[in-house]
């Protein structure tokens, strides 16, 4: 049986674990996003912070996927299901690039533009929203491919506790030493891993202003 | 009226004056805008501010037999106004030191001096963008630290060299800016941006819907102006506004600029390093040395005086421009 039959035959299960997958990643996404922007604004108008949250977010970077998953198996109500506990670690996973891009796209605004935007009298919030926010879209956009991209990636370990996804197929693949149920893993998630980098590339190119 | 002659009443007017109506035995004088006047069928152009009024009639005919009248009016009020001014860096470094000034109401204050004089650091006194570490900034009568800052700088409109336009923003958005801000209705604002673009030269209909990114640097400039004067505040704040431009575009903003100036009758506070620029745009000059101000003249005062600062400024210009020249 080649590979090709292989996936047919197992089309349902590679769909389904393929979805699971996509929640995993897109759940922690959003979080991250939602949790790391206004990190990386918070970092852009209160310079103190930046050591203590760039430095956590760096540290949690350097913690082995899989250390990751265990430190958190203990936690109280992560622990009690395993996706929760996967969506956690995926987010803290995701935040770095996430919180460095916010804050470095913002900082990188012109600095004519903004003495602008504040001589004409814009609040501090009307500046963020209307002009920083919108000028550093791009840098930001940038850094949710990334952590996007990484996070495809990393989900694959988050079988190991349990969670699901296509990871999966690679633990079963490694465990049976069968060549084909690893691919069937594997596969699907470098294909979303390039699918998310392709789109959001192209959106990324729709905010560049010179 | 009973003469048959000719006639006309020169009124040696300030800037505040508009719509100043005086009624005498012989004939009326209106004042049109600042310094036109018309009476008797004549327009005088009289000007305003300064001892040296040279008093020119645009039709040297009809004057004949002119009856020259002063009429005193009072001075413009100061509406700006500098007290023992300093501004410390947070090392302590002085930028500023013991500023006194006062601005009137309608004239254009040229701050000249070189890179690192104090000229931008005193504009950004004046909106707040930086607070004095002594003394006190005064705008219509009231220091700016008890000014509410977004209140103050919409009052205020600003304009710097690299413009600041939002590259993210069309001419439209970018010169409705300020009225989106302040809350007006979408065809007021609308009407408002048109009225500018074409007040700055620039067609609405060509102009309007472009990223700043698909204009040359003068039209960039322009549509700065536009947008400083979109909410048509009293004062207006020029940091070196033309000056990223190529010789000749400069020269022609400029030239529009004056005539543009006298049309609004605001007023202006305008940090140039360029003499000739500050000769001819402005009302009265400030002449601004290492963080001090040397002198307030006008322009006449200014090319004839003997202050061996000024002297020093004008040979260092001019030494300057035959360097160029030269080149």
């Amino acid at each position: 049986m080649n590979i090709l039959q292989f996936f047919w035959k197992n089309q349902a299960q590679i769909y389904e674990l393929t979805l699971e997958h996509l929640w995993l990643v897109g759940i922690s996404m959003l979080l991250a996003v939602s949790v790391g922007v206004p990190l990386g604004i918070l970092l852009t108008r209160r310079p103190g912070f930046r050591r203590t949250i760039l430095g956590g977010a760096t540290i949690v970077q350097t913690i082995p996927s899989l250390a990751l998953f265990g430190f958190l198996l203990p936690a109280p109500w992560l622990g009690e299901r395993a996706d929760r506990l996967a969506i956690t670690a995926l987010t803290l996973y995701a935040l770095l690039p996430i919180i460095q891009n916010t804050y470095a796209g913002i900082k990188r605004v012109d600095s004519g533009v903004r003495e602008a935007a504040r001589g004409m009298g814009m609040t501090d919030f009307e500046l963020l929203i209307q002009v920083e926010l919108p000028l550093a879209f791009g840098v930001i956009l940038t850094g949710v491919r990334v952590a996007t991209v990484i996070t495809v990636g990393v989900a694959t370990i988050a079988a190991a506790i349990g969670a699901g996804g296509l990871g999966e197929f690679i633990f079963r693949g490694l465990a049976m030493v069968d060549n084909r149920v690893i691919l069937a893993g594997a596969i699907p998630a470098a294909l979303m891993a390039l699918l998310a980098d392709f789109f959001l590339s192209r959106l990324e190119r729709r905010f560049r202003y010179a | 009226m009973q003469q048959r002659r000719p006639e006309a009443f020169i009124l040696i007017t300030r800037a505040d004056d508009m719509g100043y109506t005086h009624t005498g035995n012989l004939a009326t004088i209106e004042c049109l805008r600042n310094g036109i006047i018309r009476c008797a069928g004549v327009l005088v152009i009289a000007p305003w501010f300064g001892e040296a009024a040279q008093l020119t009639c645009e039709n040297p005919d009809l004057c004949f037999g002119v009856h020259l009248h002063m009429i005193v009016v009072p001075e413009p009020e100061v509406v700006i106004e500098c007290r023992g001014v300093s501004y410390h860096l947070e090392g302590g470094r002085a930028l500023l030191s013991d500023l006194n000034l006062q601005i009137r109401r309608g004239e254009t204050l040229v701050l000249l001096g070189r890179s690192g004089s104090g000229k931008t650091t005193t504009l950004k006194l004046i909106n707040k963008l930086l607070e004095p570490t002594e003394g006190q900034v005064l705008v219509e009568g009231r220091a700016t630290s008890a000014w509410d800052p977004i209140r103050l700088r919409r009052r205020i409109g600003y304009v710097i060299q690299e413009v600041g336009l939002f590259p993210h923003f069309t001419v439209e958005r970018n010169v409705g800016l300020v009225p989106s801000l302040e809350g007006w209705p979408a065809e007021r604002t609308c009407a408002r941006v048109r009225e500018l673009l074409d007040l700055v030269g620039l067609e609405a209909e060509r102009f309007a819907g472009r990223f700043p990114r698909e204009l040359s640097g003068g039209q960039r400039q322009r549509v700065g102006v536009a947008r400083a004067l979109a909410a048509d505040p009293p004062f207006l704040l020029m940091d070196e506004p033309f000056g990223a431009l190529d010789p000749v575009t400069r020269a022609e903003i400029q030239r529009e600029f004056q005539t543009l100036e006298r049309r609004l009758q605001k007023t202006i506070v305008f940090v140039t390093h360029d003499l000739r620029e500050g000769l001819m745009l402005a009302t009265r000059v400030a002449l601004m040395e290492g963080g001090r101000l040397v002198g307030v003249y006008t322009p006449e005062e200014f090319r004839r005086a003997s202050d061996p600062a000024v002297m020093a400024y004008l040979q260092a210009f001019e030494t300057a421009e035959t360097t160029r020249g030269g080149e």
